[in-house]
């Protein structure tokens, strides 16, 4: 028996209804609701708020959610024992809702607007919290009931499945995976046909999946390809160096820009060849890298992340003013940057362009993973772990530094020259610090220093809020929850780094093979 | 016999503290050389010194007759002089093998490019690398525990496998500092016990600092005392023993009567 404790059901109470007034607040009640609107076939069509029925679901729905986070650690007590703390909870709930709901109504029938200092409430919004009800005590009220009822029935469906099926669903669960696992054999894999065959068949995927889906999702998987680039680039020098980068944009403002000058008839007029161009600007962003971490990386602690996150702005700054708008184009950006030719063949479509970013981030795969498990990677690692003693054991900690942060910079190069011959634009505002934020942000979601994670990381945070446009207005609040919340359960990431298995070499004596290599 | 390490006159400031004053020492060849001395009295900062951390102020250090102080840390290592940490300082969160295929580092040559090119000579390094690396673990006893991350492993195997990282880049010198701080008895003799078949069988030159006197006297050729900085004494173990400089910086001028006065009374008791 644990003692049940009143201030429980007080303090969730407190904490859910400071959160959904803060989701009021920020305008997020609307979107929610047409969220499940849209689930249920009906999408709200713009400018329109959706039907009072999805708001009440929503409600609903965190009620129950609340109710169901209170009895999830008494499962041995009977019932009416929780009963209490489940009441308290709801009316702590619904009474803060209701006092939020007479607030705004209250201001609202008075005719003042509240936008002025919330941007967000509009009088079209209050009334979805208010269920469109017009009187403020009438609904002020009837949130309260709401709220009570939703909260006892979310418990009490928690509190039934925690009795009934919890233990079930857990062996249910273990059985299932262990069935999985022993459905597929693992030496299957070893086999070389099967491994031709899944090469072929990953091969088929990848030639007919651009071509049959469509421009839209070519689009989004470009986007979540070079995003992939920039992860892998950024890991280099954060996830596995240690050395933490904030201004990672600057590298892709630079591989944009050199691109986009390079390629576009105006202002330089240029035109130079694809590849050429993306060589230059690759090399161009690894120079930068290369100029950046010579004085800074002798240096120990955070001064990389200052420097580089000042060199963003200055970049970005110096990007939009007039000053240089002879050379860059101004804030009016560069138009008509050239698009990729092979052996006088334009390729400037979205299949083709799908293809390229494919084959550039499986390069890239490539490239780091080898990198990886070499002597250059471990060194980086050790680096990573401890600075001093990785010197001291002989790793040239400046040397290493410098490559790791070149390579980070060409990679960054190599997505901006792809990300403007993709956009056939660019301009100022592609290159705000936010997209090193992503960046950062995909490379912790999905698994700091693992190359799959990372992919991961991209397709979840480029790739679902592509899929989820009505919540793209909250994708900062939503990185942040899906941060908070990670940092909780998965602290290392979806897929945390693991380290590689290293076998004792097969060959009997080393000896032996060095002189059979020499051919003595 | 040749002389390994040779410091001369090496004083090292901290501020108006003086960590090492003046401390001159030679440690020839193969030979086990120990370092004692109350805590505070300069022994790490020395170490220090020889290992590349610190610049000393004044003096010299010399490594097989060339000066070394100055030089950076990787330097060093990589001329041939290895050492581990009061507080055993391991790659955590790297697995153990690959914590001494770290420490083979100043034997690699393999740059990056061809380490993803993969050419013939980065293959063959690697892989001889990595046996190296599984039988330097069969030496120090860590077989089988390759694949572990190596803050995983017991705290006695911790200090086997920064050992074993010393060793893996061949050193010619190697600088324990307090092997044995933490161990129960019976492991600090097996640690014993080893360090002396690494003179033995290796021919590698030790240097190390101890608290552990049953240690220090049963494997050092030479014992050097150092008290705030300034070494008080030095030579075989049982010259140190006897040494009534070294007794009062232990236990305090007037020591000697009060042991003197402590046996008299403890062999009244048992007669």
């Amino acid at each position: 028996m644990k003692t049940i404790r009143f201030s429980k059901g007080f303090v969730t109470g407190i904490v859910f209804g400071i959160v959904l007034t803060f989701l009021f607040l920020i305008g997020f009640i609307e979107t929610g609701s047409g969220l499940l609107s849209k689930l249920f076939g009906q999408p709200v069509p713009t400018n329109a708020m959706p039907k009072i029925f999805f708001v009440v679901l929503f409600f609903v729905l965190i009620g129950m959610w609340a109710g169901s986070s209170l009895v999830r650690k008494y499962r041995e007590e009977p019932f009416k024992d929780l009963l209490p703390v489940i009441l308290v909870g709801g009316l702590t709930f619904g009474a803060i809702m209701g006092i939020v709901a007479f607030i705004f109504g209250s201001i609202a029938k008075a005719g003042i607007d509240v936008r002025t200092y919330l941007v967000a409430v509009s009088p079209a919004l209050i009334g979805l919290l208010m269920l469109k009800i017009a009187d403020p005590t009438i609904a002020a009220l009837s949130l309260l009931t709401l709220f009570t009822l939703a909260t006892l029935l979310g418990a009490f469906l928690e509190y039934l499945w925690q009795r009934r099926f919890s233990d079930k669903a857990k062996e249910l669960k273990g059985c299932v995976s262990k069935r999985l696992i022993r459905f597929v054999p693992q030496h299957l894999f070893e086999k070389p046909a099967v491994k031709y065959a899944t090469f072929v068949i990953a091969l088929a995927l990848f030639i007919l999946l651009p071509r049959v889906w469509g421009s839209y999702w070519n689009y989004v998987l470009g986007t979540v390809g070079i995003y992939i680039l920039l992860g892998l680039g950024l890991n280099i020098i954060t996830g596995w160096t240690g050395q933490l980068v904030i201004g990672y944009v600057a590298f892709f403002a630079v591989g944009t820009y050199t691109f986009a000058l390079l390629t576009a008839p105006e202002p330089h007029g240029l035109m130079l060849n694809f590849w050429l161009a993306l060589a230059i600007a690759v090399g161009t962003s690894a120079l930068v890298g290369f100029l950046i971490g010579l004085p800074i990386l002798n240096l120990r602690g955070d001064y990389l992340a200052i420097v580089t996150l000042g060199f963003a702005e200055i970049i970005r700054i110096l990007l939009k003013s007039d000053l240089l708008t002879w050379f860059t184009g101004g804030p009016r950006g560069i138009r008509d940057v050239g698009g990729p030719t092979l052996f006088g063949m334009v390729l400037n479509d979205d299949v083709n362009f799908t293809y390229l970013i494919f084959i550039m981030v499986l390069l890239m795969i490539f490239f780091v993973a080898r990198l990886q498990r070499s002597r250059t990677g471990r060194g980086w690692e050790a680096i990573r772990e401890d600075q001093t003693v990785a010197k001291a054991t002989g790793v040239n900690t400046f040397s290493s530094k410098l490559l790791a942060l070149t390579l980070s910079a060409a990679a960054a190069g190599l997505a901006g020259a792809l990300f403007a011959s993709r956009n056939q634009f660019t301009g100022p505002e592609d290159h705000v610090l936010l997209v090193a934020i992503n960046v950062m942000c995909l490379m912790i979601v999905g698994g700091i220093g693992n190359i799959p994670g990372i992919v991961l990381g991209a397709l979840v945070l480029k790739g679902l809020p592509e899929i989820l446009r009505e919540i793209s207005n909250f994708r900062m609040l939503a990185f942040g929850a899906l941060l908070v919340v990670m940092m909780l359960m998965r602290p290392e990431g979806f897929l945390p780094a693991k380290r590689p298995k290293i076998s004792k070499p097969e060959v009997p004596d080393s000896a032996q093979a060095l002189k059979e290599d020499q051919g003595i | 016999m040749k002389t390994c390490l040779e410091t001369t006159g090496v004083t090292k400031v901290f501020g108006g503290l003086t960590a090492v004053n003046d401390v001159s020492l030679t440690v020839p060849e193969n030979s086990i050389a120990s370092i004692i001395g109350p805590n505070g009295a300069g022994k790490t900062t020395l170490f220090n010194c020889i290992s590349g951390y610190y610049l000393p102020e004044k003096g010299q250090i010399s490594f097989y007759g060339e000066p070394i102080q100055g030089f950076q840390t990787n330097l060093i290592a990589r001329l041939g002089i290895a050492r581990t940490y009061q507080n055993v300082r391991l790659f955590g969160n790297l697995s153990v093998i690959e914590n001494v295929l770290i420490g083979q580092e100043p034997l690699l040559s393999a740059n990056w490019l061809e380490s993803t090119l993969k050419t013939r000579k980065a293959i063959l390094e690697e892989k001889q690398a990595i046996e190296r690396g599984f039988d330097l673990l069969e030496y120090v006893d860590l077989a089988g525990r390759e694949n572990l991350l190596a803050r995983n492993l017991p705290y006695g195997e911790q200090r086997k496998l920064e050992i074993a990282r010393a060793l893996a880049s061949s050193p010619r010198l190697l600088l324990l500092d307090e092997p044995t701080a933490g161990m129960n008895p019976s492991e600090s003799r097996d640690l014993t016990n080893f360090i002396r078949r690494l003179r033995d069988e290796i021919g590698l030159t030790i240097l190390l600092i101890e608290h552990d006197m049953k240690v220090v006297m049963e494997i050092s050729d030479q014992v050097s005392v150092l008290d705030y900085g300034i070494k008080i004494a030095e030579g075989k173990p049982h010259e140190i023993q006897n040494n009534q400089q070294v007794i009062n910086a232990y236990l305090g001028v007037g020591s000697a009567e009060l042991i003197g006065r402590y046996q008299k009374r403890k062999r009244k008791i048992y007669a």
